[in-house]
């Protein structure tokens, strides 16, 4: 046991060393110290539980570090957590495909009396700048000013949508364009998050488009991903005192 | 090293020696808390503490010290007055605060972990005070209104008035023991695998529950929760800092800048991460750690129940509580470190009650020094180190020499800053910006309340913690049949054991306090879900006594024996009852019911 808690340290280091020559002097150190620490107090405590559970214990993080020595490295495939797209050409558009599941739960929603739609955009608009919203090739309405829900992570700006519109179809087109030249002014941002196709939700995520429908692909060259994130273009069902009773995006 | 023999860890089972209980309440003690409330009371109404200023606060630091004093010198569980400590403690909280001070007016980076210490050990301290005094009284009402426990499985009587279970020793042939060894870890590992892979993904607490369509409250929130990507699924958005600080440490990441983040200081997560994300990938990685912690916990709190209760359901019962835990479900698929520093609390309790930290024959230098060296590693995990510091403060300082407790304090107190300078040294950013603000911002309004409290007593105390929703946090991590469950056996406990639930959970809560000062949703049930290893083990210690007391009770309805073994059944069932309502509980967001879900992520009351 203190056989392996005394070779540990030392096998990272080497394995470190020989496996990623370029691995960062201060960064190996910083690891060194970690090893040097963790198993060894996991190695410890395992003696509460005896001497078998403390060489079971010593056994696996030898393995573990042989292995991560002995295996390529696994590289992590982590999204970005968030980001913001500027819209500062009034040829730009943002465009999402919102999508409402006829599911019982959603009708169940829908048919409750006195809810309310709102349509919920997150955006920075700096002032004298606005943001024309689009729903399925009609102008639903402008956002400027400041947004009505500031707390939280996210500014939000919201639309009221008619419930006759929802009712007819399950899927509609919504567009955001720069209301007029921001030169000048500031430009009109947009927030945008990972998508996860989570149950229940909308099936679409967004895209960003010139004004003759091209996708622009280079908005964030740091995002090459970008068709898991979406724009934070939501549509939600409201009850009384703002309750929120479902959100499709 | 060498591990006491059981026969030496006395007094936990059923029974224990009358001198455990009998000891009343100093006179002197009680006196001091009057005049102490009373003269905060007296300065409140006449304005003394805003006209005073510092002489006030000097005066009540003094007045709190003497009150620490009285306290540590033995509040009436029959332990030996240690006259001797009063000075040295005293020395060492007028250190503490000096340092505090000189740290807060030069803004140094230790202001944090002074004032967190000298706040949990002030709360601690209010807490086991109030705490002692109503469970005298009620020990005193239950030796003239109730009957003792009997105990279910057949007892000795030691020489030395201590009694222990019957362990068998037969010759059973090596796989029948090896199956009864591993039966409880076994299906404790079975259970908590389901919890995990019923959680993994997209049905991860943690993201439905920040969602609104969950939560039905949100209108700030998004609808796919706060959340990033790793390996293509939906992990906590948070997540990001230790993922990338695993990466670190497995070579993948070589730039000094791109690593890290606030979250440096937890860097244990991200090597455990690191390690088994070799073999796996990071997200199985994540399920696989968080999967052993939480077996480990789960079969702390068993070995915690079979020292409280000997082989009883009551310690299976409350292993699997902590298996089907509603908290540690929450956490459960989440690249952070939250469940694997709550496991380590119930872990560091299991190994402390091994190892005698507070036994009552005192363990040696090599165990104190040990324990003080897990204590300090899990301050690379979480807040760990406060908690149990908190807990030894009540529980260990009193049955124990006070440097062991102190040396356990230096090395967790010490690490973490080392770890800061090293990780510095080695590329780390550790977010100055958040961290250095975080941190003097909350040592100073911490200090800054503390005091109050201090100065105003207890109607401060029990209004900050009425407004820190501290019962809609507990309500929000274990529902009211578990509370209730908790409750009921903290109050028929027998004393040790009472005192030990009423430290750890005092603990907990104190975090949850101290929590607020700096955090913005104080009230969500993380920061009191400390107090679970306690709360399981009071929970199945309850419904077992409820069960007896109904099973007699049927029993004589019925014109038989009390002594038949119908309560027992009846016992056993209300246990299994109260696992599988904690089961449902845990599963029930699997099945579209995110009630429970909601109240973790929102305690009730809950304002931002």
């Amino acid at each position: 046991m203190l056989l392996a808690a005394g070779v540990l340290p030392l096998l990272t280091v080497f394995i470190l060393l020989v496996r990623v020559p370029t691995f960062p002097v201060r960064t190996l150190f910083s690891a060194f110290f970690v090893v040097l620490f963790v198993p060894i107090a996991s190695i410890a405590a395992a003696a509460a539980g005896g001497l078998r559970a403390a060489f079971a214990v010593s056994g696996v993080v030898l393995a573990l570090t042989l292995a991560q020595a002995l295996l390529p490295v696994r590289p992590a495939d982590l999204a970005r957590e968030s980001w913001e797209v500027a819209l500062d050409r009034p040829e730009i558009q943002a465009r999402h495909r919102l999508a409402l599941d006829r599911s019982a739960a959603n009708a169940e929603v829908l048919e409750k009396p006195g809810i309310t739609l709102y349509l919920y955009i997150s955006a920075e608009l700096p002032a004298g700048t606005a943001l024309n919203v689009f729903w399925d090739g009609r102008l639903l309405g402008q956002l400027q000013g400041r947004p009505q829900i500031t707390g939280g992570a996210w500014l939000w700006y919201r639309l009221p949508v008619s419930w006759s519109t929802v009712r007819t179809r399950t899927e509609w087109e919504v567009v955001v364009a720069p209301a007029q030249s921001t030169e000048g002014s500031g430009s009109p941002r947009l927030g945008a998050v990972p998508y996860y196709r989570s149950p229940g939700a909308g099936a679409h995520a967004s895209a960003l488009l010139d004004r003759q429908g091209q996708y622009i692909v280079d908005l964030d060259p740091a995002m090459p991903g970008i068709q898991q994130g979406r724009w934070l273009i939501e549509l939600r069902a409201q009850g009384q005192d703002n309750q929120v009773l479902a959100v499709w995006y | 090293m060498t591990l006491l023999p059981w026969s030496q860890r006395k007094g936990w089972l059923v029974s224990h020696t009358r001198s455990l209980y009998t000891r009343p309440h100093r006179p002197s003690l009680i006196a001091l808390v009057v005049a102490l409330w009373g003269s905060a009371a007296v300065m409140d109404w006449y304005g003394l503490y805003s006209v005073g200023g510092w002489l006030g606060r000097v005066l009540m630091l003094f007045i709190a010290s003497y009150v620490l004093l009285a306290t540590l010198g033995g509040i009436g569980f029959g332990q030996p007055v240690r006259r001797r400590s009063g000075p040295l403690i005293i020395a060492l909280l007028v250190a503490i605060e000096g340092a505090t001070v000189v740290a807060l007016r030069y803004r140094l980076a230790l202001e944090s972990w002074l004032n967190l210490v000298l706040a949990f050990f002030a709360v601690s301290y209010l807490l086991v005070a109030v705490a002692d005094g109503l469970r005298h009284n009620l020990w005193r009402w239950r030796r003239f209104g109730w009957r003792a426990v009997a105990a279910p499985y057949p007892v000795h009587r030691g020489s030395d008035n201590t009694v222990r279970c019957a362990v068998p020793t037969g010759s059973e042939r090596w796989l029948l023991t090896y199956l009864r060894r591993w039966s409880v870890p076994g299906l404790l590992a079975l259970v908590v695998a389901v919890e995990i892979l019923a959680h993994a993904g997209h049905r991860s607490p943690h993201i439905t529950g920040l969602q609104p369509t969950s939560s039905l409250q949100s209108i700030s929130a998004h609808a796919g929760g706060y959340i990033t990507l790793l390996d293509g699924v939906p992990v906590y958005l948070e997540s990001i800092f230790e993922v990338k600080l695993a990466m670190a440490f497995s070579g993948e990441a070589a730039s000094g800048q791109e690593i890290g983040g606030p979250n440096d200081d937890r860097a244990e997560y991200p090597y455990l991460l690191a390690l088994v994300a070799s073999v796996l990938g990071y997200y199985p990685a994540t399920l696989v750690i968080n999967g052993l912690f939480w077996w480990l916990a789960s079969v702390a709190v068993w070995s915690l129940g079979r020292t409280f209760f000997g082989n009883g359901p009551q310690a299976i019962a409350a292993a699997l509580l902590t298996a089907t835990s509603q908290g540690l479900t929450y956490w459960s698929a989440t690249p952070k470190s939250y469940l694997v520093g709550l496991a380590w609390f119930a872990i560091l309790l299991a190994v402390a009650t091994r190892w005698n930290i507070a036994g009552w024959s005192s363990a040696g230098v090599r165990y104190r020094l040990a324990f003080g060296w897990l204590v300090s590693i899990t301050s690379l995990v979480y807040v760990v180190p406060q908690v149990v510091l908190c807990w030894m403060g009540m529980f260990v300082l009193r049955r124990s020499a006070w440097w062991g407790v102190l040396a356990v304090a230096a090395m967790a107190g010490a690490l973490p800053r080392l770890w800061e300078v090293i990780g510095t040294i080695g590329g780390l950013p550790f977010d100055p910006n958040i961290i250095r603000a975080m941190g003097y911002i909350g040592a100073r309004s911490a200090l800054a309340n503390w005091l109050e409290f201090w100065e105003q007593g207890l109607k401060l105390l029990l209004a900050d913690l009425w407004n820190y929703q501290l019962a809609g946090a507990l309500v929000g991590g274990f529902y009211y049949p578990l509370l209730l469950a908790g409750l009921v056996g903290v109050v028929i406990a027998r004393p040790r054991r009472q005192q030990w639930y009423a430290a750890v959970l005092a603990a907990g809560l104190a975090i949850g306090v101290g929590a607020s000062q700096i955090h913005s949703v104080a009230s969500t049930p993380r920061f009191i879900y400390w107090v679970y290893p306690a709360l399981y083990l009071a929970a199945a210690e309850g419904v077992w006594f409820l069960g007896l007391r109904v099973g007699e009770a049927v029993a004589k309805q019925r014109s038989r024996k009390v002594a038949g073994s119908g309560p027992i059944w009846i016992a056993r069932g209300a246990l299994a009852s109260l696992v599988l309502f904690q089961l449902a509980v845990s599963l029930a967001d699997v099945f579209g019911q995110y009630h429970f879900v909601v109240l973790l992520t929102w305690a009730p009351g809950l304002q931002w």
